[in-house]
């Protein structure tokens, strides 16, 4: 059987994707929102540029992961109303844990301060779970990954090794603004 | 079974049981390993992408196929008692273990489930038509051609009578 599913899906959004390379520009608004039945497929279908596939797994097997670690916490990344990127966070308030676990924006909407946008917002959610002091990460070192791009967000090294890709960390200074927005649980 | 005795000897059980068991954080690596033979993708889905797709499918029914204690395959029901449907939507068995009547023994099981469920008249599937594809494997296990196509793909239904 195909990749059909079974039931007739809903219409996809009008997104405009794989329509055209020009998608929206660098002022669109970029906000996470939960994943549905109605938008995943569209976000499964996102790929980085060729090259980068061994810094990032498809978001297909991180939604398969996801499925199987109630740890997961993951939202489609939007610019205006176009899925261009997905993040996923291990979010562990018991262990006062937060990692993020994937971050990808595809190829053909990368260049335009979308990841950099959207890591902000998912900064701004993890500074409201209990006893947030720190996001870690880890990335595979090379040409054209992301190493520059954490790096320039604020990101430190650690000095760890964790599954054979360096560890980097941000420190997140107590805030006590009373922010909720972007909290990223408001889908629109 | 005796096709499986005409087998060259291969990895894994011979003449093991077949269960259908709900997939975990424990063995769904293994599952999504597995993978059909070659030049038989175009028939089914990779079992990652079916996973996914489960995620956000309510009705969706997955199983991991184990042979003893080996996963050989994996199934996903659409389970949908409110609209009364039933529909095989992705069935694939490794294909180190194809041949040796673990499908048909996995089919046996999931259409025991599904005659437990409510409203259960019929279990549907459908399938690209192609050399090295399921339809004959269907046809054998009693499915019928309904003569619709969905997708592209053949519909087969399976009536299941009252017992």
């Amino acid at each position: 059987m195909s990749d059909q599913p079974a039931q007739p899906e809903p219409p996809a959004a009008p997104a405009p994707v794989g329509a055209s390379d020009a998608g929206p520009g660098p002022d669109a608004e970029v906000t996470l929102r939960e994943m549905t039945r109605d938008n995943f497929e569209a976000v499964l279908d996102l790929k980085v540029k060729p090259g980068q596939e061994n810094y990032v797994a498809p978001n297909v097997w991180s939604i398969a992961e996801a499925h199987f670690a109630p740890e997961a916490w993951y939202r489609a990344i939007y610019a205006d109303e176009t899925p261009v990127g997905f993040v996923m966070l291990s979010d562990k308030p018991d262990e006062h844990e937060y990692f993020l676990w994937r971050l990808m924006v595809d190829g053909r909407y990368q260049g335009r301060g979308y990841g950099r946008r959207a890591l902000e917002l998912v900064v701004d959610y993890v500074r409201h779970r209990p006893e947030a002091h720190e996001l870690l990460t880890s990335y595979v070192p090379g040409e054209d990954g992301p190493e520059r791009f954490y790096r320039a967000f604020g990101f430190e090294p650690t000095g760890e090794v964790l599954e054979g890709e360096l560890v980097m960390r941000l420190a997140l200074p107590p805030d006590d603004r009373l922010s909720i927005a972007n909290s990223g649980d408001a889908a629109p | 079974m005796s096709e499986a005795a005409a087998l060259p000897p291969a990895a894994g059980p011979q003449d093991a049981e077949v269960t259908l068991r709900e997939l975990t954080r424990d063995n769904f690596r293994a599952v999504l390993a597995l993978q059909v033979k070659p030049g038989q993708e175009k028939f089914v889905a990779a079992n990652v992408r079916s996973i996914a797709q489960a995620h956000f499918i309510a009705e969706s029914w997955p199983r991991a196929v184990y042979a003893g204690e080996t996963p050989v395959g994996f199934v996903l029901l659409y389970d949908s008692p409110d609209e009364g449907e039933y529909y095989l939507w992705r069935f694939m068995m490794d294909g180190r273990y194809q041949g040796r009547g673990y499908g048909r023994r996995a089919l046996e099981l999931l259409v025991e489930y599904v005659r437990s469920r409510p409203g259960a008249a019929e279990l549907r599937t459908s399938c690209v038509p192609g050399e090295g594809g399921p339809e004959g494997f269907y046809l054998a296990c009693g499915f019928e051609p309904t003569g619709e196509e969905r997708h592209g793909e053949r519909v087969l239904r399976l009536a299941l009578p009252a017992s």
